[in-house]
């Protein structure tokens, strides 16, 4: 039995339907990841799951006992908030051990606790400050440590590391990984940072239109995604668009675009006469010439983003612009340079075909 | 290199200058507003002619503090102003601290036009309610110092609601869903959470309606009795002598005295008054 069900959820705020009839399990010992852009309802689900909202219909099951009979608090997670949250007007230690000093422990009895997971987060030397004597990433931490500071199984992190910068969150991520693992237990984690979920996440359930699109793991989310947002959204940068059509050639099809036509395999269920687009991710646009089947157009470099062990460059066809991930030490980086002029290509077998949501095909090499 | 160096030393010479033009006409006006109370003070220790003099020169005395004390009811005014002024006002900050709290977490139907009535209360002139109130104090029986205490607390409920509830909105609702996930109950929210970053707004509320009960006259004066008779009553009162006279002595002497509550209050509490007087609208989120 899974250790939390959400079963048929739906939730309205007025009349904006924020959740519709979602389904999801998250099996004990998961570090399960709720992925989806803003306003996908990540956090209502999970503010449903802690108490602080009450769906309008279906039903939460924790450890198999129906969330509508408790309380907030009652069901004991460890909950981190979007926002840090955190007391002012108590000190780091107080802040941590608030969970704990609800529950009716003294500090005495708190402290050990209050030690360990500020020990485990990197915070233990700064204990003794206020909230406001803090930096953004320490006031993270804080607030993270007060989640986990309880004696529990479940874990509820709410987009943590959100606004926070880019090096930091890198850091965030790897303590989190380390402190899932020391601590055991299992995660709710939701997050609109591909990075982050595909990063930190053993499962990761694709949330989009108050629906659970598609869920699995990391890897067969990247490798196989079979929905459009998955393709596009679960990775880093966000995929390549290139409209097109499918025409007959032969005893096969092929996928027409403006740069360039490849063989494709669609699936047994999908139409030809529907529209199609191909998907292909920044890692797989390549700027040498290939020595197989693919797409291909002459582009222009107009920007590039320098991310320490990789760069993100944008090559300008006559019709759109596609963003290329590039290795910071690529021999040939220097071809790269703002304004010149390259071929950008696209190898057929890395070319994912969607109609509509669906994926319908594939291209073949 | 010099002029980098020069114009900002040019530019800071025009702004001291600006900052000291700034705090010179400060204290001009703080001057010109504390005149009246300095030869309030300053007449306390003068004898009578030497205040009728306007001397600026003089030698102490305490011979009109001391004859404050002699007269019969003094003490006794004194008592009844500190104890309704506080109580009532302390009475009124607790009761308003759970209602700002509801007014500002619940978003019932109405809560702006509620809001708005209890304000209203305080818009209608004091001396149109005094008849009314009169006439209401005399079938409950209400005219001694439980009644007043009533009175002034009531008085002070809605700018109390008010300003409380300007720093309660200040406070994140987030504030409170962290300690309820946690187990907290919603007293535990108000008065452990939210209670303890509203200390400024506590203090401002308390503050202002302190000092509009101890400055209180109209009603004291209507519809008081015996027990209930505070100083600015007693002031007035004791004004004019059985001569026919305005006794100054007693007048300045009183009036020091009278001063010395508010004052004290003011200096305790200027840290959380300051941030008082912005009613709470200046803070940032969580």
């Amino acid at each position: 039995m899974s250790l939390i069900t959400f079963d048929s959820i739906s939730k309205s705020f007025g009349d904006n339907s924020v959740l519709d009839n979602l389904d999801l399990q998250i099996n004990n010992g998961d570090l399960g990841i709720l992925y989806g852009g803003s306003a996908s309802g990540k956090s209502v689900l999970l503010r449903l799951l802690v108490g602080l909202e009450t769906p309008d219909s279906g039903s939460i099951y924790i450890r198999g006992v129906d969330a509508a009979t408790l309380a907030p608090g009652e069901s004991n997670i460890g909950y981190v908030p979007q926002s840090f949250a955190l007391f002012p007007d108590k000190t780091v230690r107080a802040n941590i051990a608030y969970p704990l000093s609800v529950m009716g422990q003294t500090p005495d009895q708190s402290d050990e606790a209050v030690e360990r997971v500020g020990e485990l987060l990197g915070i233990a030397h700064l204990l003794d400050r206020k909230p406001d004597q803090l930096s953004g990433g320490q006031k993270q931490r804080v607030a993270i440590a007060r989640g986990l500071v309880r004696d529990t199984e479940i874990f509820v992190l709410d987009d943590p590391l959100v606004g926070l910068d880019f090096k930091l969150r890198e850091r965030l991520v790897d303590d989190l990984r380390a402190t899932r693992d020391a601590l055991g237990a299992t995660f709710i984690y939701a997050t609109s940072d591909a990075g982050e979920a595909l990063a930190l996440g053993s499962r990761i359930a694709v949330l989009s239109d108050g629906k659970i699109v598609e869920h699995g793991t990391p890897e067969e989310l990247y490798q196989h995604p079979n929905r459009f947002e998955t393709m596009t959204r679960v990775c880093f940068p966000a995929a390549n668009v290139v409209e097109g059509t499918v025409e007959q050639s032969g005893n096969g099809y092929r996928f027409v675009s403006g740069i360039g036509a490849i063989d494709i395999t669609l699936n047994e269920h999908f139409q030809a006469n529907q529209p199609v687009v191909a998907v292909v991710r920044g890692e797989h646009i390549d700027h040498q010439p290939i020595s197989v089947a693919g797409l291909s157009a002459p582009s222009q470099v107009v920007l590039r983003e320098d991310l320490g062990a990789e760069e993100i460059v944008y090559l300008k066809t006559d019709q759109q612009t596609f963003t290329c991930v590039v290795r910071a030490d690529a021999a040939d980086l220097h071809s790269l340079d703002l304004g010149h002029q390259v071929n950008l290509h696209i190898r057929a077998d890395k070319v994912a075909l969607f109609s509509g949501n669906l994926r319908v095909g594939q291209g073949r090499a | 290199m010099t002029k980098p160096m020069t114009a900002p030393t040019r530019r800071s010479g025009k702004d001291t200058a600006k900052t000291a033009g700034y705090y010179s006409l400060l204290w001009v006006v703080a001057i010109l507003f504390f005149l009246p109370i300095l030869w309030i003070v300053m007449a306390a220790f003068k004898s009578n002619t030497a205040i009728l003099n306007t001397d600026y020169l003089f030698t102490p005395t305490l011979d009109n503090i001391k004859s404050v004390f002699d007269r019969p009811n003094v003490t006794s005014q004194f008592i009844s102003s500190l104890y309704l002024s506080i109580g009532s006002v302390i009475l009124a900050v607790a009761v308003s601290f759970p209602a700002a709290y509801a007014f500002s977490r619940w978003k019932f139907a109405y809560t702006d036009f509620l809001m708005f009535l209890l304000l209203s209360t305080r818009m209608v002139p004091a001396a149109a309610a005094i008849v009314p109130m009169l006439l209401m104090f005399n079938l409950f029986g209400l005219r001694n110092p439980f009644g007043f205490f009533l009175l002034y607390t009531s008085f002070s409920i809605p700018f109390s609601v008010w300003i409380l509830k300007g720093f309660i909105d200040g406070v994140s609702e987030r504030f409170d869903e962290t300690a309820m996930v946690n187990g907290a109950s919603r007293l535990h929210v108000m008065f452990k959470v939210v209670l303890p970053q509203v200390k400024p707004g506590l203090v401002a509320a308390f503050i202002f309606n302190l000092i509009f009960v101890w400055n209180e006259y109209l009603f004291n004066f209507s519809i008081g009795s015996e027990g209930v008779r505070n100083v600015p009553y007693g002031i007035a009162n004791g004004l004019v002598d059985s001569g026919g006279n305005v006794d100054w002595g007693f007048l300045a002497a009183m009036s020091s005295l009278y001063l010395i509550v508010p004052m004290l209050m003011i200096f305790l509490f200027q840290r959380y008054l300051l941030v008082g007087m912005t009613f709470g609208t200046v803070r940032g989120d969580v």
